[in-house]
């Protein structure tokens, strides 16, 4: 999927884990683009590997996660070979930010608000620290935080604080690319709302690009341009979000789709049956076919690649055809 | 900084801890011999022996102690004089140093303050050295070879039995080898033949202090430095603020140092409270191997000769000193964690 105006492209990025069982294929050769000033959802069940992704792309893994890419570039800077001190210099928080799933203990209790900006800033340049709490300020207010918490501890602050501190803390160096991996997923519905507009406001305001990690299809396709499903550790559908709610080639997302509660209709909850596979012996073929109502001979031998359809929509499935819309 | 209300707090909270063991100590050396028949006037009149043919002279001493001490008087105002000797210094006289309690303890106390003190702060600092050596070098190096050697030297020395290891100190270093003084009497006299006096007095005294404080540090820093190898490790790996750091692009030695680091140090803290506890303890063993003359060392020659005013003043030195201990712990750990300002 190369694009001409690529602002994060992967290729046949794997991360394995090692663990007492045996490795642990968390993510299998996925290959992506991400356009500039677009917002890519990425979504599926929990543990089908899209906090690893991008754990990957930052090189975040902890000791016992190995990692392996053909390229991984941003701004046209391949970073797979790139050491810890170059990527810290160059890229980190420079150009690719980030705001982790586990916001909530991601500021560390012993510093305040404020310092960690300090922190975060003298890794990078040398800015006073006055400047750096100006402005810090000025991005917190932004965001909807007093100013005045930058003197506080990160745990005298409430959730919906902490989440938009975090992100705050992913813009003040002014970032090209922000990952958000669930940055929502602990909050309240209405905080939850706020959150995403102010997103949608930053993302704007800053021209950014991001990668938007939830396992809720509903806040994907409120935020997304485009958006692709993951299961067991590799992409097996993404499109455009119109396309990917309207016409679902794979027969996960068609499931993942028809779970989504709504409340307006009174009918039964449905649900994909069966668990994610283990990723320890994960099972031979596609991965989806022990759950998949549509499974063949062929799918329990062979695993489909991910191929394009037309309208920029790619799949990875046998029998993806007869869910193509012509 | 820790809040005023905080130190009242935790001064209180000690105090409590004071009265509570004082109030045991009463128990085991007035109560507990009274029970079993013996006549605590004999203790405190400063007869150590109870002899058939006491002389006339003798039982009035007795019974002018039981008088004075109030040893016959209901429990409960017994409890309240006893604190009120407690907390008025005033032990009454040891039979064995023949001299008021609080002269015999202020003559052997700066014997034993050095060695807890000196072997507090030197297991403390190598416990922090090597667990944090550790710890680097299981995170960054490919073959942590410097982990597997630090983890197994604090390991072994921690299993060693104390009394094991201080018998073989001495017998090798001290008795054989002659590195080492065979005691502090004779290292700072040189055997009764010479006079010391400023800087070499103290340097000499240092010399036969090296070694209980060397058996006390090589037993007790493998406890300390393992913890603080395991939680820094651990920090490093899965606390979520170590990894958020990472991905801001802040050095490796900052994550290690002001995150991780950091962090691990506040269980460490509480662990030196366990540490104190230790020493003080293994100062009666100490003191007693390397002839080491400290209120341990008198302890245990007061206890032979049921010294039991020498024992209250004693156990009630050693019960203030571990507590002081735990109060400047509980400012650190304050001045370490700003969430403790809450409590």
């Amino acid at each position: 999927m190369p694009s001409a105006t690529s602002i994060l492209s992967v290729r046949d990025l794997h991360v394995t884990f090692s663990t007492p069982r045996g490795p642990l294929y968390a993510v299998q050769g996925i290959s992506f683009d991400l356009g500039e000033g677009e917002t890519m959802g990425l979504v599926g069940e929990s543990g089908s590997g899209k906090s690893t992704l991008a754990l990957g792309i930052l090189r975040l893994l902890p000791l016992n996660g190995k990692w392996t890419a053909k390229s991984i570039s941003v701004m046209g800077q391949d970073v797979v070979s790139m050491s810890e001190r170059d990527l810290n210099s160059a890229v980190r928080w420079t150009k690719l930010a980030y705001v982790p799933q586990a916001s909530q203990n991601a500021l560390d209790p012993l510093y305040r608000v404020g310092d960690q900006f300090v922190e975060t800033v003298a890794a990078h340049a040398k800015v006073e620290r006055e400047d750096v709490l100006k402005k810090a300020g000025t991005l917190l207010e932004q965001v909807g935080v007093d100013p005045a918490k930058l003197q506080s501890y990160p745990w005298e602050l409430s959730g919906g604080q902490k989440q938009r501190v975090m992100i705050a803390m992913a813009l003040i160096l002014e970032p090209k690319i922000v990952i958000l991996d669930e940055p929502t997923t602990a909050l309240d519905t209405i905080i939850q709302a706020q959150i995403l507009e102010l997103f949608k406001q930053m993302r704007s305001f800053q021209k950014l690009s991001s990668i938007f990690i939830s396992h809720d299809i509903s806040v994907i396709s409120n935020i997304a341009d485009r958006v692709g499903v993951m299961y067991a550790g590799s992409l097996v559908e993404m499109a455009s979000v119109s396309d990917i709610f309207k016409n679902p080639i794979h027969p996960y997302t068609q499931g993942l789709r028809e779970s989504v509660p709504d409340v307006r209709k009174n009918k039964p909850i449905s649900f994909i049956p069966g668990t994610p596979p283990d990723m320890v012996n994960p099972p031979p073929g596609c991965r989806f076919h022990p759950r998949c109502p549509y499974v063949q001979e062929v799918c329990k031998k062979s695993d489909p690649p991910l191929l394009p359809y037309p309208g920029d929509h790619y799949a990875a499935c046998h029998f993806a055809e007869r869910w193509v819309k012509q | 900084m820790a809040s005023l209300w905080y130190l009242a707090n935790r001064a209180i909270n000690r105090l409590a801890t004071l009265l509570i063991l004082m109030l045991f100590s009463f128990f085991i050396f007035e109560v507990i011999p009274q029970a079993v028949g013996f006549n605590l006037g004999f203790f405190f009149s400063g007869i150590t022996m109870l002899s058939p043919h006491a002389a006339q002279g003798q039982l009035a001493l007795v019974n002018a102690a039981v008088q004075k001490f109030g040893l016959n008087d209901p429990l409960p105002q017994r409890i309240l004089v006893f604190f009120y000797n407690l907390f008025t210094l005033n032990f009454g006289n040891s039979a064995l140093f023949k001299e008021p309690v609080t002269t015999a303890i202020a003559q052997y106390l700066p014997n034993s303050l050095v060695l807890a003190s000196f072997s507090l702060v030197t297991t403390t600092i190598l416990a922090i050295v090597v667990g944090t050596r550790a710890a680097k070098s299981f995170i960054s190096s490919k073959k942590k070879i410097g982990d597997s050697a630090l983890s197994a030297v604090s390991i072994v020395t921690f299993n060693i039995p104390f009394i094991v290891l201080a018998l073989f100190l001495y017998i090798v270093f001290a008795d054989e080898l002659r590195w080492f003084p065979i005691n502090l009497a004779f290292a700072t006299t040189n055997g009764g033949l010479s006079h010391f006096s400023g800087v070499e007095y103290y340097l000499r005294y240092l010399w036969a202090a090296a070694l209980p404080i060397i058996a006390l540090t090589v037993v007790g820093f493998g406890n300390g430095a393992i913890l603080i190898r395991n939680n820094i490790i651990d920090e490093y790996n899965s606390a979520g603020y170590v990894a958020y750091a990472k991905a801001r692009g802040i050095s490796e030695n900052q994550l290690f140092y002001r995150h991780a680091f950091r962090n691990a140090m506040l269980p460490f803290v509480t662990q030196v409270g366990i540490a104190v506890a230790f020493i003080v303890g293994g100062l009666f063993f100490t003191e007693v191997l390397f002839d080491f003359p400290g209120i341990g060392y008198a302890s245990v020659n007061a206890a032979v000769s049921f010294d039991i005013p020498f024992l209250i003043g004693s156990t009630f030195v050693f019960a203030i000193y571990t507590l002081v201990v735990l109060y400047v712990l509980d400012l650190v750990y304050a001045r370490l964690d700003p969430r403790i300002q809450l409590v």
